[in-house]
């Protein structure tokens, strides 16, 4: 009787667990790859929020001399310390003065929007600046855009 | 006749098969817990975090700084929470700052952070993830006090207050 070979069993055997391992390191794979482009987006847009959120607050934080002034449409002029600076959204880029920060692919920008109120505290009038830029992004969740609120009134210097 | 000998048992690819497996669900487990860990610190410090912090401590330092001192060595506690704003005479102020820089919980503490994880330890009314930061902060300004504060986006930061 000729015994070469393999018997049903052990091909559907052999079978099963060759798939069934297959299955899983494809499914690694997809998923390491799905964790490498979110992690990789989501690192790109906060180091693109922290640059210009530090350029911003550089100029806002402690300034007693600072206002906001509308300069059209997504664009807003800030007084500084040292003259006038604009920060505005134009075409897929995020400029404040002579930084440019360009806008990760595949991520939406909102309206460039900026408030400011008096609030009385004693006798001395505080006033809290904001200044909101949402960005968004389809994979990840979150808002990675630019969120300042700075402070001023002669209590806090 | 020599019998031909060629070849693996059914045994012996299982055992293979299960340890290949094995080694392939820890490798992925330990992957995931790398990459939770680096999804919790890209959440810790932020520049917009501790700006914001920063903007705390100057309404604090500037208008406040006693009733702060005096809340956080009031009965030896471990530390002050300033959350509600309720403690201060300028109330009305803070609560309008703490919802303008989004805050969730504002806790202000002796610097060296070691009765504040004690206290969190024991007894934790904030969140899991709040103590996670408090257990992982190190920095310790022994003089002075230190200011921790989450945010409703759910990042953290902790800064040295100017008090």
């Amino acid at each position: 009787m000729n015994n070469k070979g393999f018997s049903l069993v052990e091909i559907m055997t052999t079978f099963m667990l060759v798939s069934i391992i297959l299955i899983m390191l494809i499914e690694l794979l997809l998923s390491l790859k799905s964790i490498y482009k979110e992690g990789d987006l989501k690192t790109t847009l906060l180091i693109n929020q922290a640059n210009i959120e530090k350029q911003i607050y550089d100029d806002v934080f402690n300034n007693p001399s600072l206002s906001l002034v509308s300069c059209g449409e997504n664009c807003i002029n800030i007084t500084t310390k040292s003259g006038v600076k604009s920060l505005q959204v134009t075409d897929g880029n995020v400029t404040y003065d002579n930084y440019s920060m360009k806008i990760a692919s595949g991520s939406s920008v909102g309206e460039l929007t900026f408030n400011s109120y008096d609030q009385t505290v004693g006798t001395d009038t505080i006033t809290i600046f904001e200044i909101d830029l949402p960005i968004t992004n389809k994979l990840i969740d979150g808002d990675y855009g630019i969120h300042i609120v700075a402070q001023k009134g002669n209590l806090l210097y | 006749m020599k019998k031909n000998i060629k070849g693996f048992t059914l045994i012996e690819t299982l055992i293979v098969s299960t340890f290949v497996t094995g080694v392939l669900v820890y490798l992925f487990t330990q992957f995931v817990t790398l990459k939770n860990g680096y999804d919790r610190t890209l959440r810790y410090n932020t520049v917009e975090s501790i700006y914001k912090a920063l903007n705390l401590d100057r309404y604090l330092t500037g208008i406040e700084a006693r009733t702060v001192i005096s809340e956080v060595n009031k009965n030896n506690l471990a530390y002050a929470d300033i959350s509600d704003c309720s403690k201060f005479d300028s109330s009305s102020y803070c609560g309008v700052l703490m919802s303008s820089l989004d805050v969730k919980i504002a806790i202000v503490t002796k610097g060296d952070l070691e009765g504040l994880k004690a206290a969190l330890k024991n007894n934790n009314p904030y969140s899991e993830g709040l103590y996670q930061f408090v257990k992982r902060d190190n920095r310790v300004s022994e003089d002075g006090y230190k200011l921790i504060v989450e945010y409703n986006d759910n990042t953290f930061a902790s800064v040295n207050l100017s008090i």
